[in-house]
């Protein structure tokens, strides 16, 4: 007798029954996953390459159809295998019949099981017959065979089904979860569905509370993939849509979930009272917490759409969160209770409760009571940091490119400069520290300067990390003695040295000056000229690096380099300015010959047009124009006067400071053959900073 | 044997039973009776398994019913408000039964089809109300239960199908030593089939006995003397009393050996013992003012 109470104990008569009566439902699903997965294969079949990158997305499980499929189909298995507790009758009946209840949970868990992953498994095998090369090429052109890369192959469909596995278990899982807490189908399925995203909604929003009131909290990175992770549904996102399979954690992790939420489901089904059929939830512990879920998700709607309103006053926003918490507990609390005489001493004591944890959580965030704006990690507990500088990769693609170091898979944010020695940790702290000091100077902005992200992450030493980010105005990065350090030293420059370059072999190096493109393809000047740029690059100094004078060009390094997550060979490409006092670069031109195409002559302009500072705003305000429409009706100062353009040449700037108040132009360059012939001109906006307008130009718009 | 002992339950605060008796001898049949809301169902669903009692004790042959697939593979419940696979019919649901319970019986199953006239290729949803009644009926008793448990078994039932119902039941009893529970709100319903009666009231036992003992110390007499004399009724336990012309109409709580002898030594000009029914036997035996009493027999 033993055996028929066990917890592992199954019908086969009711899971015989169980697949008789559901036996649409995993048809319906392999319908999806055929019509939109494996027809439009089959009828390309003889010229396959021309939905590789279909196949592609779908076996990455970015098609909508087998991500909808994924997501409703355990979710409405769930719902009709278990809808028996959710009526009296059915309920009694079931529980009358020759079962335990660890008999009949089982029993209709792994009939939900055979159910939705019977057409994965259906669909997976019949890809793997009928699996062929096809080849995914860029472009719209033909497919380049030598650089494209198989994208049917059979174990990118084992990986399919197995991902597709791991995201329908842990879904149906969350979705048996549902069915136990609540006591209604609506409400079964309506929580199956929300608690599938419930902890990243959760996440999301807190992340957003914390980068709302927390001063240097970091909403990119880590914050989103970890977000996305939470979730195998959400997961997918991560990947690129290379593919790639699930960090082999994760894939433990969910798994685990899975498996918890089966144990706990099934823990909960010897708890769950049948009487309750038909009441919004089965257990009491659930009705506070869907009620301050639905609270709190309301609060924070009508908080933020307060704030919008009018962002100079807290007011709007405290009394978007009031009206929110307000509201919604008592939508909430209708819904769990399932009536709507809710208005009552129990209901006044649970709001009590709400309205405490709320001003807690609200005031905890307002005050900073657990000290996370001021935290400086001390230079000897941390064993690397690394720094995202948005004002060097805006500026400069190279350190953008992420190619000079090994970043991980799905990390691309990662891409700023790693430092790991001692004195450039301790400047990093030191440059944090500075910065907090003048978090006032950056959050009031009263010049409306342009600014640009500080991104710290500390690791810590094991798993412990510290992120945070920073919006800091230029004039704070040139003068910052820190970031002197740490751009000068040897360990920032060995980074990004041309040697640490990720690439299997470089095609050509091209140099353009706005007008004349010069190819450099012979593989020993493309190694010379990177050896004496890379002299020239280790000699820069920060005030160089820092400086917004235009450059004499900028040469674009094309190269192919290996996909860090797929291995396939890519096209790349990096660029690095050249600079007057790249004297090394330039006498190795020079010696080649290809000097004295570069520097730019005003003979070589034909006109700079110059507008005035307050052109642009005025547009914005008055007419709610857009930059390029509103453009044509400027006043634009149309000059071609060769004295006044080598003038203006000698103070233009590549970037302005400041969003107002500034003076900027498009330099008109002619190009030798060209724009005789056809009119073309090439065009390069140029930016003035306050000081260094020319008197002309002050004059003309005066 | 069914044994109830001392059971509590409560909902949310209420409290459905309160230290609940009730016993059952085996091959007998009980009639639970009561009016709506008094704990017929909620004791019923106790003894199916279906519920857990807070306290108390629930046994069927000596063993605890609830998560015990051996005591209810014994058991055939078809409680008042039914419930089939949606899109089941007749014939679909019997296989889902047969390989539920190991005492199936297809032939009895076929046979009692056609006696009841139902079509097993229907879907049961499509049954009248009457006709999923019998449906259910004849899958429980198809599965051959040692225990019957019947909730408001014969409601929307015409007579017809009444008497072919109760002639299984009985027939079962008889012959299989069938145990039977079966709940109703109406007394007369059940006089004729049951052995013992329940009386169960605000979630309490109120009375708990033998019919047959019920009957033998409970007799309706009249009796008319043409000379009265002193004090007749002397000794006699009697309930009731009520005289119309010369004729003395009494309850009495006696053996009927007692009662003829001394009606007989005050030399009565007639004297008979009535029939009575169990309505007038529970009324006089509990006062007849009770009113869970006078709602159950009216």
């Amino acid at each position: 007798m033993k055996s028929q109470t066990s917890y592992f104990s199954i019908s086969q008569p009711l899971i015989r029954e169980n697949l008789r009566r559901f036996w649409a439902i995993p048809a319906i699903s392999f319908l999806i996953y055929f019509i939109s997965g494996i027809f439009p294969i089959l009828i390309s079949y003889t010229k396959i390459n021309i939905v590789a990158n279909y196949i592609n997305m779908s076996l990455t499980n970015m098609q909508p159809f087998y991500m909808a499929a994924h997501l409703v189909m355990p979710v409405i298995t769930a719902v009709v295998l278990f809808r028996y507790l959710q009526n009296g009758s059915s309920a009694t009946m079931m529980h009358a019949l020759p079962f335990s209840r660890f008999k009949l949970y089982n029993s209709n868990l792994i009939s939900g099981l055979i159910l939705v992953l019977t057409p994965v498994i259906l669909s997976g095998l019949i890809m793997l017959i009928i699996a062929k090369p096809a080849y995914e090429g860029w472009g719209d052109g033909p497919v380049n065979l030598a650089l494209a890369v198989d994208v049917f192959t059979r174990s990118a469909i084992l990986d399919w089904m197995w991902q597709s596995t791991m995201i329908i278990l842990v879904v149906y899982a969350i979705s048996v979860f549902a069915g136990l807490v609540t006591a209604n189908s609506i409400m079964h399925f309506a929580t199956a569905l929300g608690f599938n995203f419930l902890i990243p909604a959760l996440y999301a929003i807190f992340v957003f509370y914390f980068s709302t009131y927390l001063y240097g909290f970091n909403i990119s990175g880590d914050w989103g993939t970890t977000c996305l992770s939470i979730s195998p549904y959400l997961e997918v996102f991560n990947l690129s849509s290379d593919g790639g399979s699930f960090p082999a954690s994760h894939q433990v992790y969910y798994l685990l979930n899975a498996l918890i939420l089966f144990v706990v489901s099934s823990f909960l089904y010897t708890k769950r009272k049948l009487e309750k059929a038909t009441d919004s939830l089965a257990f009491d512990f659930m009705i506070p917490i869907i009620c301050y879920l639905v609270a709190f998700f309301g609060m924070t709607l009508l908080g933020q759409w307060f704030r919008e309103m009018n962002r100079d006053s807290r007011f709007y926003e405290f009394a978007g969160y009031v009206a929110g918490a307000f509201i919604f507990f008592i939508i909430g609390r209708m819904i769990v209770m399932k009536t709507p005489r809710v208005f009552n001493i129990s209901s006044l004591k649970s709001f009590a409760i709400y309205v405490l944890i709320a001003v807690l959580f609200l005031t905890g965030l307002f005050f900073d009571v657990t000290g996370f704006e001021k935290r400086v990690p001390s230079a000897e507990k941390v064993t690397s940091v690394s720094l995202e500088d948005s004002f060097l990769m805006g500026s400069y693609n190279r350190y953008a490119s992420g190619m000079y170091q090994d970043v991980p898979p799905g990390e691309f944010y990662r891409m700023g400069a790693v430092f790991t020695t001692s004195e450039n940790i301790a400047a990093m702290t030191r440059l944090h520290a500075s910065l907090l000091e003048s978090r006032l100077t950056f959050e009031e902005n009263q010049d409306n300067l342009i600014q640009y992200d500080l991104g710290f992450n500390y690791t810590l030493g094991g798993l412990n990390t510290l992120q945070r980010i920073y919006t800091v105005d230029y004039a704070f990065l040139k003068n910052s003695k820190d970031l002197k350090t740490l751009y000068e030293s040897e360990e920032f420059k060995n980074m990004y040295s041309f040697k640490n370059l990720k690439y299997e072999r470089i095609n050509s190096i091209n140099i353009y000056n706005q007008v004349n493109p010069v190819v450099i393809t012979s593989p020993d000047q493309v190694a010379a000229l990177l050896k004496m740029f890379d002299m020239d690059y280790r000699n820069e100094t920060y005030a160089q690096v820092m400086s917004l004078e235009l450059p004499l060009a900028t040469a674009n390094v094309n190269y192919k380099s290996k996909d860090p997550t797929t291995g396939r060979l890519m096209d790349n490409a990096t660029d690095f300015v050249i600079r007057d006092s790249y004297t090394n670069t330039i006498g190795w031109l020079k010696e080649n010959g290809y000097y004295d195409q570069l520097p730019l002559t005003e003979e070589m302009i034909s006109s700079i047009g110059i507008f005035p500072p307050t052109s642009m705003e005025a547009g914005y305000k008055e007419n709610y124009m857009g930059e390029t429409e509103y453009a044509e009706q400027l006043d634009e100062f149309m000059i071609t006067d060769k004295a006044q353009i080598a003038e203006i040449m000698k103070v233009a700037k590549s970037q302005s400071l400041s969003y107002t108040g500034y003076y900027y132009g498009t330099v008109y360059y002619n190009i030798p053959g060209q724009t005789e012939a056809t009119g073309y001109e090439s065009a390069q906006a140029i930016f003035f900073h306050p000081d260094e307008v020319p008197d002309f130009i002050l004059s003309h718009f005066e | 044997m069914i044994k109830i002992t001392g059971v509590d339950k409560s909902f949310d605060g209420f409290k459905a039973l309160t230290y609940l008796d009730l016993n059952v001898k085996k091959g007998s049949i009980y009639g639970l009776v009561g009016v709506n809301g008094a704990g017929k169902t909620t004791i019923i669903k106790h003894l199916t398994g279906v519920l857990k009692p807070d306290y108390g004790q629930i046994l069927i042959d000596e063993e605890s019913v609830y998560e015990n697939i051996r005591v209810k593979e014994k058991m055939g419940y078809i409680p008042d408000d039914l419930y089939f696979f949606a899109t089941y019919n007749l014939k679909e649901m019997s296989r889902f039964y047969r390989a539920l319970y190991p005492n199936w019986d297809q032939s009895r199953f076929e046979h009692m089809i056609q006696q009841f006239s139902l079509d097993p290729q229907r879907k049961l949803s499509r049954f009248s109300k009457g006709m999923q009644k019998q449906a259910a009926f004849i899958l429980t008793m198809s599965s051959k239960p040692e225990y019957l448990i019947l909730d408001e078994p014969i409601d929307g039932l015409d007579p017809i199908i009444r008497k072919l119902v109760w002639k299984y039941i009985v027939e079962d009893v008889a012959e299989r030593e069938m145990t039977v529970l079966v709940s109703s709100h109406n007394l007369r319903e059940l006089e004729g089939i049951c052995d013992s009666i329940g009386i169960i009231s605000n979630g309490s036992m109120l009375l708990e006995r033998d019919l047959d003992e019920l009957k033998a110390d409970v007799h309706k007499i009249q009796v008319a003397y043409l000379a009265r004399p002193e004090n007749p009724y002397a000794g006699l336990n009697v309930l009731h009393k009520e005289t119309r012309g010369t004729v003395d109409l009494l309850i009495v709580r006696n053996r009927k050996e007692v009662v003829e002898e001394i009606i007989n030594e005050s030399n009565p000009a007639i004297f008979d013992i009535l029939p009575l029914s169990l309505e007038e036997i529970f009324i006089y035996e509990l006062g007849g003012e009770n009113n869970e009493i006078t709602d159950i027999i009216f």
